[in-house]
């Protein structure tokens, strides 16, 4: 059922909020022990803002453009009152004492937030098996990863246990997790959104998006959370007051960018893209190839920023303020901190934490730092000149479908690799959105990114709408029925 | 610069990192380590020539915005998260 339906059936009284919020509730309870997509659901919570929502629809008011819409939230996002803990044992007790302001904005509008999402440890990997509280599982085959980070909300809405769901991606933590899983996911324009109570991990990168199944639902949340007023210092709130509305797919040009079509993508992606070339060529569309010679640096350039802003971000996890206790008896405070976020943090975080604290330290912050700084710089130039010749860029969201659980594991950097095509655009901070396209090798979904240009959020929802109008999106509104 | 990564470079990380690492651990660091940065010293080489960006480039303007300055929270809400407490005190490891 589409978000909107859900909406007009709950205004019109034709069903009511409580008996939606029951129904996604049912359907957790019979299929989350299959897919372990949630770390905490709020039922009494859930179920006395629906009774509030429908008070609200029976004295005559209006709750909001998603009036008893149920909304899994990642579990790196502050909802008041609920658990935070990134998945991560040193935020073992943490309840968060506020609502982050994509949080509180899909409240107002009526939505109702059930429960937190599973996640890769401080959204630090791309299966979420780095959860401190064991992986979450793809819905379309329980022996495989649902990708990362944001696995749990992707798994959550592929599987029908909510229809919409607030991810965070800082290298394609949203968009793997479409794709693996078969939905819709979005990455919007650095800024666009607030990050105000979202967990800090690489904050020159990283923006909260969202999951839906289909595009029409993902405009609606985007629409509710973007433009926020909030703390956050990077908000872009006085742009774009009338935005561009999307003009259609015929006279647009789209660039298929070439790198991403090199060695290591698989052939079963490959076939996807090009059906998606003959739909948008027959939307009126022209389709070119396009090159981006400093793509290759972009993985690199990407892990060197993004751990050396987490080394620095996760130096406040010190079991003093919150979170894990640290240890009383410690003879100095060095000892204390080492030995908590020794026992607190897992494999990936200390990687990536010491990775950082390497990379920013005297003698190899010239050789390393500054120059994945200095190749960031490049990348966003010539992504940003690429949609100067073009409305709209084309690429697979992974080189591959989703692994087999454990396949990845014992090898870091081969998972790293798994990003390769979606970190480009969290460097140029430009708008992304994988559609699941079709399906792969073993029948697994396949996603393909469309990017826009900064603030072109609504083209690139509003490409999707238009694709998926005309049948070129194969899984759009398919979920997974596990009961 | 290809850097060999040992396991005195590990453990001065870990140091500067405030983590205490098993011995296993330190072992699995250095060939991770070493495999991860063989693979980013292309970052080296291909980027030698580029410009180095100055510390404000962003992908942002900041501009300012002024808001009241008003508490929106209690303390008590940051006081009920403290793991060692004693009453709204935070108990610490000693100093001296």
């Amino acid at each position: 059922m589409k978000v909107a339906d859900v909406v007009k059936s709950v205004k019109s009284g034709e069903k009511s909020a409580v008996e939606v919020v029951q129904e996604y509730l049912g359907v957790i309870k019979r299929v989350d022990p299959k897919v372990h997509a949630f770390l905490y659901v709020d039922e009494a919570g859930s179920l006395s803002r629906a009774r509030e929502i429908d008070e609200e629809i029976k004295s005559g008011r209006d709750p909001g453009p998603l009036a008893g819409v149920p909304v899994a939230v990642k579990d790196n996002i502050a909802v008041k009152g609920m658990p935070l803990t990134c998945a991560s044992r040193i935020l073992e007790g943490y309840v968060s004492p506020y609502d982050a302001t994509a949080v509180s904005r899909l409240k107002a509008a009526g939505a109702i937030v059930i429960g937190k999402t599973n996640l890769d440890e401080f959204a630090m990997g791309s299966s979420t098996e780095y959860s401190a509280f064991g992986p979450s599982k793809n819905p379309r085959d329980l022996s495989r990863v649902p990708g990362g980070s944001s696995g749990g909300s992707g798994a959550a809405v592929a599987s029908g246990m909510v229809p919409l769901a607030l991810g965070s991606d800082t290298g394609g933590s949203v968009r793997c997790p479409a794709s693996f899983t078969g939905v819709y996911g979005l990455k919007p324009t650095y800024g666009l959104v607030s990050r105000y109570g979202l967990v800090s991990f690489a904050n020159s990168i990283e923006v909260i998006g969202g999951f839906s199944a289909w595009a029409e639902d993902l405009s609606l949340l985007f629409s509710v959370i973007r433009n926020t007023d909030s703390p956050d210092p990077m908000d872009q709130t006085t742009v774009f007051s009338s935005p561009l509305a999307f003009p259609g797919l015929r006279g647009i040009r789209v660039g298929l960018i070439k790198e991403t079509l090199a060695e290591g993508t698989s052939e079963d992606v490959i076939s996807v893209i090009d059906r998606l070339i003959s739909k948008l060529v027959e939307a009126g569309a022209t389709v070119e190839e396009v090159s981006l010679p400093s793509l290759e640096l972009a993985l690199p350039s990407y892990y060197l920023l993004a751990c050396a802003e987490a080394s620095s971000n996760l130096a406040r996890y010190d079991g003093i303020r919150y979170g894990k206790p640290c240890p009383l008896e410690a003879r100095n405070w060095n000892e204390a901190f080492s030995e908590v976020r020794g026992t607190g943090f897992g494999p990936e975080v200390k990687r990536r934490i010491m990775m950082g604290s390497f990379v920013l330290s005297s003698g190899y912050y010239d050789a390393y730092y500054l120059k994945a700084a200095a190749a960031r710089k490049k990348i966003r130039e010539e992504v940003l000149k690429a949609l100067k010749g073009y409305q709209l860029l084309m690429a697979p969201t992974n080189p591959v479908v989703a692994p087999k659980l454990g396949e990845k594991t014992s090898d870091p950097l081969s998972m790293y690799m798994l990003d390769l095509d979606t970190v480009p655009f969290n460097l140029a901070g430009v708008p992304a959105l994988s559609l699941p396209a079709g399906k792969g090798a073993y029948g697994l979904p396949v996603g393909v990114q469309l990017v826009g240009a900064p603030l072109m959020d609504d083209w690139v929802i509003g490409a999707a709408k238009e694709l998926e109008g005309m049948g070129a999106v194969e899984l759009a509104g398919e979920v997974a029925r596990l009961e | 610069m290809q850097v060999k990564v040992d396991e005195e470079l590990v453990r001065h990380i870990a140091s500067l990192s405030r983590i205490k690492l098993s011995d296993e651990e330190v072992k699995a660091l250095v060939e991770q380590f070493n495999s991860i940065l063989s693979y980013f010293s292309k970052i080296q080489s291909e980027s030698s020539d580029l410009p180095i960006p100055s510390p404000m480039d962003r992908l942002v303007d900041l501009t300012n915005v002024y808001r009241c300055d008003e508490p929106r929270r209690s303390e008590t809400d940051f006081t009920t998260l403290f793991p060692n407490k004693e009453g709204r005190y935070i108990k610490a490891p000693k100093i001296v």
